[in-house]
């Protein structure tokens, strides 16, 4: 395990209300910081460092604000739906060397009840992209997965119905998990997802994450600290993260990710290996996300995704313990889905899962991807032995 | 089939910076240019005021052939903003023949049959302002632009 984040343990972990709540952004972060907090056995008080990212220009201060605190310790870093990862990483370097001692990582999204979500995304009129690929009119982001999606089947022949077993999986996880939102619904089978809507080919409806309302809170404290409270703490072992682009035509190559070096950096820090990994988190914006996530993490070769996933080892019961919540697919996804990878994995790594528990699990890895596969962040968490 | 572009209704002005003026106004003659730099010869696109493979700001437009490969390509069936843009329509990363990759729409007789690897050739929608964009066709299909 890397030195950098030793002195540091995560001590609880939290959603908000999910799905549709009807309630502000900070309304959803409140909630997650105050359950998070309630099951670690800390308050409000207790905190000097606060992370956020997703509220315009000053997340982490009004964040701030609205919880009452007034932190010695602020990060913002934004790498989208990968910001978690990031973030959780930088408070645990932060608490080991000695610039804050208990930090909270918050997000929350009302992205469903608003309404917010724009089919074309949002730009800037000075990014390079607002002059050389808004006026084609692609989905943003569904339009650039579907790119690589459609490269991957050219070069590797993954099939749709390759694909879709990621989707029937996520289901199968969430029918499992009473806080999905697809908790409560039919089992999905391939068919269903390829019979669903065509978005922008090869991508289908039932290809994408949901739409909701959430957030989620992450709670860091020292080591030392971290002994007298009431949950078994959690480490992390390694982290790596790589940016690659921003707009799409800038993407080195359409199959490979950066998901590659941030692994890569994250497994050696940790002195782990893949295959050590007893629960894997991995952001699932569509399934062509996780698919290429689990090749460039290095779970199979490159190209191999498709006959990877298709024997159906990431459904419950398989041998590949693979988005126990059910995923952004069925799961939640509010905007972004980096926090709850990382909410789940910390509970398997107490073992607090209930049915959907992975028996033993000491050993976890969170990866999350950010725009449109323009930015890679793996963490790797352990139980504290 | 896919409706021909230029029948779709004006798109909106875009925006243009300093460091992109030169390479739209080569548009205006429907002549499509990549940057290259004179110290290094590396070519790249979008334009920018500086050279990507060695930091030399001394880079300089210099004409495309037109000719390009489909790197990949996804039918719409959805659509962001359905004024401009009627599903089913293609919308496509192409790289150039000189080396950099540019997203596009490919147009014209065979668009929504286009494959990864088919070769495609430049064509042009005019803009309000006397710009043009630049969309592709495949190579065996006529121009619709004309």
């Amino acid at each position: 395990m890397s030195k950098a984040y030793a002195g540091a343990a995560i001590v609880g972990v939290a959603e908000s209300d999910l799905g549709v709540t009807n309630r502000s952004a900070l309304e959803l972060q409140a909630q997650a910081v105050s359950r998070a907090l309630e099951e670690a056995g800390l308050s409000l008080s207790d905190i000097d460092g606060l992370a956020s990212v997703g509220i315009p220009r000053f997340p982490a201060i009004q964040a701030a604000e609205y919880l009452g605190l007034h932190p010695t310790w602020s990060e913002s870093t934004f790498t989208g739906g990968s910001s978690f990862e990031v973030l959780t990483a930088r408070a645990a370097q932060a608490i080991t060397a000695g610039h804050a001692d208990t930090v909270v990582v918050v997000y929350g999204s009302n992205q469903r009840s608003a309404r917010s979500r724009a089919l074309g995304g949002v730009l800037d009129p000075l990014q390079p992209e607002s002059q050389f690929d808004a006026p084609y009119g692609a989905l943003n982001p569904v339009s650039f997965y579907a790119l690589a999606a459609a490269r991957h089947m050219h070069e590797y022949g993954t099939t749709s119905e390759q694909l879709a077993e990621i989707a029937v999986a996520a289901r199968e996880w969430a029918r499992l998990n009473p806080k999905a939102y697809r908790y409560g619904s039919d089992a999905l089978t391939v068919d269903d997802v390829l019979a669903s809507a065509p978005i922008s080919s090869p991508l289908h409806a039932l290809d994408c994450c949901l739409v909701t309302d959430g957030g989620g809170a992450v709670v860091l404290t020292s080591t030392a600290r971290a002994k007298d409270l009431r949950q078994k703490p959690v480490k992390v072992l390694g982290h790596g993260e790589r940016a690659t682009h921003h707009g799409f035509t800038q993407m080195p190559d359409l199959t490979s990710t950066g998901a590659v070096e941030s692994g890569r950096a994250a497994f050696a820090e940790s002195g782990l290996k893949p295959d050590a990994m007893d629960v894997v988190q991995v952001y699932d914006s569509f399934t062509i996300t996780a698919l290429l996530s689990l090749e460039a993490l290095g779970f199979c070769g490159r190209g191999e995704g498709g006959a990877f996933v298709a024997d159906g080892k990431l459904r419950p019961g398989g041998s590949f313990a693979f988005n126990t919540t059910g995923g952004g697919l069925s799961y939640t996804h509010p905007g972004m889905f980096g926090i709850f990878l990382i909410v789940e994995a910390v509970r398997q790594l107490r073992g607090q899962c209930g049915e959907r528990q992975i028996d033993g699990a000491e050993t976890a890895v969170c990866h999350g991807t950010g725009g449109i596969l323009s930015h890679n962040a793996t963490l790797i968490l352990g139980s504290d032995r | 089939m896919t409706a021909p572009f230029f029948e779709f209704p004006m798109r909106p002005v875009l925006p243009i910076t300093e460091d992109t003026r030169e390479w739209w106004d080569q548009t205006r003659e429907r002549r499509l240019t990549v940057q290259s730099c004179r110290a290094c010869r590396a070519v790249q696109l979008y334009p920018r005021c500086l050279c990507v493979a060695c930091g030399s700001s001394d880079v300089e437009l210099v004409s495309a052939s037109g000719l390009g490969t489909v790197y990949s390509r996804t039918v719409l069936s959805k659509s962001p903003n359905p004024e401009f843009f009627v599903p089913p329509y293609v919308v496509a990363l192409v790289r150039l023949e000189e080396g950099p990759v540019v997203l596009t729409n490919i147009v014209g007789t065979g668009a929504t049959d286009v494959e990864c690897d088919d070769p495609v050739t430049v064509t042009w929608d005019a803009m309000s302002d006397g710009r043009h964009l630049p969309l592709f066709t495949p190579v065996s299909s006529p121009d619709p632009s004309g």
